[in-house]
């Protein structure tokens, strides 16, 4: 399955037909998770109605961090295989996942106003976000900076490797330096049959959460597409 | 081990043959320490309280002047390339450059910190012990790290930027031991549980260090 879609040209094929499904479906989990999330789930007791930023903040912390880790898996497979798909699709993710650190840093932000009364703490969990922020910042600018394409890829492929180290220690830097950050209220699929979070409120989290993996994963495949493409004109 | 001393010796050698760039860092480290007190007021106090994390900030920042001339001058003269073509390992040749920079670059940091800490109004019984003690593992570690984006980067004309933008992040971890374990000290508590974290990560890289810069180093000469 996997090597069947690993050639380009056959991936460009079906990529034009997933990008508007997953852009579709994406769309309409988005519109009804936030009629759910705005509309139907109740204010939070001790929050109120500030407590609906944690729809778009969580789930976009969530796909930041998923889409780090898939960057680090396409560098090691760009680098051991040596395929170009995987680099074309480090290449298209970079700037996603930067964009989703952004919108997760900005909408803390603007939840830690009413909440904390403060913009920002420097508390471990945001300012790991923040070297997540960075470090992808510094891949896109290695990528950049080389003059052959493929060696910027390999060049992003090793420091994704390399800054991969971060992810544990934004893991563990909760545990560690926990100062103001709420601990996480769903830490594992087995709490999620009996999370800290009610039912009403869960809910429209997974929704936006399913919106959000589709509507970049639809985002990614139309870079990856147009990366296709241009190579193809490039070395025609 | 012959070969290895052998290459420390060659590197000393030759960055003593340019003195001038060899008192950079200290000059630079001390010139950084004058902005301090102008920038924060001169109370001792307020130093005193701020010191332990200034004096890493600073490590940090002078490191990142070495980082630069990690290889340069081998890259230059061409001999990489002829390590890389013999049979001499070339992880042995990355450890050969990181002892001999250790001692040209960071030795003199840290003689001149314990006076640094001083002149920030740490008391002297701190700076004297673990002052120095952290600030060598923490160069160590920044050493470590700086290498292998030094490596990675080899292949990129204007690479100043690049590696700060780059390292700085991956410094993170060491800044964070280390600033703890000076301002434990600073405050008269037991420093020991941050300074072995940081003795840790930097045994870590030890290891991984040199294997991945060498790696790298031949990935960037190649082509």
């Amino acid at each position: 399955m996997i090597t069947y879609f690993a050639n380009p040209a056959r991936f460009e094929k079906s990529a034009r037909i997933f990008t508007p499904v997953f852009a579709f479906c994406g769309l309409i989990l988005w519109a009804y998770g936030l009629y759910q999330a705005l509309i139907i789930s109740p204010p939070d007791y001790q929050q109120g109605e500030t407590v609906r930023i944690m729809y778009i903040h969580v789930p976009s912390a969530w796909i930041a961090l998923f889409l780090y880790t898939t960057l680090s898996v396409c560098g090691v497979v760009f680098l051991v295989w040596r395929h170009i798909l995987a680099g074309l699709a480090l290449r298209a993710i970079a700037p996603v996942g930067a964009t989703m650190t952004a919108i997760c840093l900005i909408t803390g932000s603007l939840w830690g106003q009413p909440m904390w009364g403060t913009w920002w703490v420097w508390d471990a969990r945001l300012t790991s976000v923040l070297i997540l922020f960075f470090l992808y910042i510094g891949i896109i600018a290695l990528e950049r900076s080389f003059e052959s394409r493929d060696r910027g890829l390999q060049a992003a492929s090793w420091l994704a490797i390399i800054g991969f180290i971060n992810i544990p220690i934004i893991k563990f830097s909760v545990e560690w330096w926990n100062t103001l950050h709420q601990p996480s209220s769903i830490s594992s699929f087995k709490k999620l049959k009996d999370p800290a979070l009610d039912a009403s409120m869960l809910e429209p989290l997974l929704l936006m959460t399913a919106a959000g993996f589709f509507l970049t994963g639809a985002l990614i495949l139309y870079r990856v597409q147009t990366e296709i493409l241009t190579r193809k004109q490039d070395t025609r | 081990m012959k070969k290895f001393f052998a290459l420390v010796i060659k590197d000393i050698r030759a960055d003593l043959r340019e003195t001038i760039k060899v008192i950079f860092m200290p000059v630079y480290f001390t010139l950084v320490t004058i902005l301090f007190p102008l920038a924060l007021g001169p109370s001792t106090d307020s130093l005193a309280f701020l010191a332990p994390g200034l004096l890493i900030v600073l490590c940090t920042l002078t490191s990142l002047i070495g980082i630069e001339r990690l290889f340069a001058q081998d890259i230059q003269t061409g001999f990489l390339e002829n390590v890389i073509l013999s049979k001499t390992s070339l992880t042995l040749y990355v450890w050969a450059c990181l002892t001999s920079h250790l001692i040209l670059a960071g030795l003199p940091l840290i003689i001149l910190s314990p006076f640094i800490a001083i002149a920030l109004g740490l008391s002297p019984n701190i700076a004297f012990w673990p002052v120095p003690a952290v600030l060598l593992l923490c160069l160590f570690y920044l050493l470590e790290i700086g290498c292998m984006i030094r490596a990675l980067t080899i292949g990129v004309a204007e690479n100043r930027t690049l590696i700060a933008i780059l390292a700085l992040p991956l410094f993170i971890p060491a800044l964070i031991f280390a600033a703890g374990a000076l301002h434990l000290a600073a405050s008269g508590l037991p420093y020991e549980s941050p300074f072995l974290f940081l003795g840790a990560l930097v045994l870590a890289f030890v290891v991984i260090a040199p294997y991945v810069s060498a790696i790298l180093l031949r990935w960037s000469i190649r082509s």
